[in-house]
């Protein structure tokens, strides 16, 4: 094992390790199903505003998003545009509202309080649905789409496990799921949220770390304007013109942006209206007083967070004299060609992070539509309220570990069919908020 | 809206996001991303199938008052 390789095992080592110390902490504060589902509503405003970003944000934001910018410039930028109008959006419109009304709403059968623990019980309530589809059709929903939205991010993490120590998938998905069901299974939402925090600030020292020792080396923000002038004039162009070609290898002009390229990069934003798995972090926040100040907290995140993601892109098409063969890995090589191989296990950890804090919160979200609103909705109403929480955790090994299998033997189509549309499970849900909480259609 | 138009609203922009690719290639070569079509067809279920459903109403947006009551009951 060379000196590069062990400084990577070793910074992964203790990432890992904090990951699961955080779950271990928080394993005595996590006594009842509603500290499993939502940590007893006890985020503070930096935690509830962190963890919704790094919920968020995959791998795309350290990996797709820089590669969109080195294939074809600013252009891809419409994207970004429309992500942060679309959070600071959700902020604005539904995190005060779900808050406070998912804690007010009375049971749709009873009458009586409800406190209702998941977006799907939430929907029964507030519409008074007495058929039940609401709470069993949204659930199903989630837990479908969210098996293969699991399962894609295990096939990442394997991906980068084999990049960095070249495992074979099943080792690599072994250790990724035994780490993610590990902490989420001892600590629940409060473990998910917290170590979302440290992920979040690893993602974003990674962004702002490698850009900073690039432009150095390009001789200032000049010497990057120049380099990537030299490429193609089209790649700082809004509306787009020019494409790396990955035969060739060299930048081609092409069309401008249309309409229809334009609306659909700004459409990206809707999805945050109706993801369960950051609408969570709305319902989990201490006191709706806090919400404003983890809206800025998050929102600002994003934008900066995105914007440094654009300068990587621009970047690796100045710094690489020889142009990559895959744009996607242009953060990675950035980071193996500029920094110490102990530092360069930091910022590669920072792309396990990214892939990790999507991972558990949706794994979490599935397994939470599975108790309380399938076995507790459905099954047993009166379940105690002990054997909820460990029927909770069971859930989450049961689910992580199907996720596994579909990320080794699944169909590949299958997965893309569920994720490409990236955010598929959100119009249908998100409609139904965002028509709710702006005051009834 | 009712329960009958949020179910609506959900499962016309949830099938409408998954087949949204294929139907788009095959049919219409629009390049359209499927979070637009799905959240238009989407609000169109919401209106078509909200009659048949009871109108709960709007809740109240007095947020920090609804939330000082939950507390404090």
């Amino acid at each position: 094992m060379d000196g590069s390789m062990l400084g990577s095992v070793l910074t992964f080592a203790v990432y890992l390790a904090v990951m699961v110390g955080i779950g271990l902490w928080v394993y005595r504060r996590t006594v009842s199903q509603s500290d499993f589902v939502l940590g007893g509503r006890q985020l503070n405003s930096w935690v509830a505003g962190l963890s919704a970003n790094a919920s968020d944000f995959s791998g795309w934001l350290l990996l797709g998003l820089p590669g969109a910018i080195y294939i074809s410039g600013l252009g891809e930028a419409w994207i970004a545009v429309g992500l942060a109008c679309g959070f600071a959006g959700s902020w604005i419109l539904l995190a005060p509202r779900l808050r406070v009304y998912t804690e007010r709403v009375t049971d749709a059968r009873t009458g009586g309080e409800s406190d209702s623990l998941t977006l799907s019980s939430f929907l029964e309530n507030r519409f008074n649905d007495p058929t039940r589809l609401l709470r069993g059709v949204s659930a199903v929903l989630i837990v479908v789409f969210y098996f293969f939205y699991v399962a894609s991010g295990l096939v990442a993490m394997s991906a980068l496990f084999d990049q960095v120590f070249g495992l074979d998938p099943a080792p690599a998905i072994a250790i990724g799921v035994g780490i993610v069901v590990l902490y989420t299974v001892l600590g629940g939402f409060l473990a998910v949220s917290y170590t979302d925090v440290v992920q979040a600030v690893m993602m974003w020292l990674a962004l702002l770390v490698v850009p900073i020792m690039a432009v150095v080396a390009l001789g200032g923000f000049g010497g990057l304007t120049s380099g990537v002038a030299e490429q193609s004039d089209g790649l700082m162009s809004i509306v787009g013109g020019t494409s790396f070609n990955a035969e060739t290898l060299v930048w081609e002009s092409t069309d401008t942006l249309g309409w229809v390229v334009i609306v659909s990069g700004l459409a990206w934003g809707l999805g945050y209206f109706g993801q369960p798995h950051i609408l969570a972090r709305f319902m989990g926040i201490r006191s709706v007083k806090d919400i404003r100040h983890a809206g800025i907290v998050s929102v600002s995140w994003a934008v900066t967070a995105m914007a440094l993601a654009l300068v990587v892109g621009f970047v690796g098409i100045a710094y690489f004299e020889t142009p990559l063969e895959n744009p996607e890995q242009v953060f990675p090589q950035l980071i193996e060609a500029l920094t110490h191989p102990l530092v360069a296990g930091v910022l590669l950890a920072a792309i396990l992070a990214a892939v990790m804090s999507t991972a558990d919160s949706q794994l979490l979200v599935a397994a939470s539509a599975l108790t309380e609103d399938v076995y507790r909705g459905f099954v047993s109403r009166d379940a105690d309220p002990r054997l909820l929480l460990w029927i909770s955790r069971g859930t989450v090994v049961a689910v992580a570990l199907a996720a596994a299998g579909i990320a080794l033997w699944g169909d590949s189509s299958v997965m893309d069919l569920v994720a490409t549309p990236g955010r598929a499970s959100a119009p249908g849900s998100g409609r139904s908020c965002c028509s709710r909480c702006s005051g009834d259609a | 809206m009712t329960w009958a138009g949020a179910l609506g609203g959900m499962v016309v922009g949830g099938a409408t996001a998954i087949v949204w690719d294929v139907v788009d290639s095959a049919y219409l070569n629009t390049g359209l991303y499927a979070m637009v079509p799905a959240v238009a067809l989407g609000f169109g279920a919401i209106f078509l199938f909200n009659g048949l459903g009871r109108v709960t109403g709007a809740m109240a947006r007095d947020f920090e008052r609804m939330e000082a009551e939950v507390k404090g009951a």
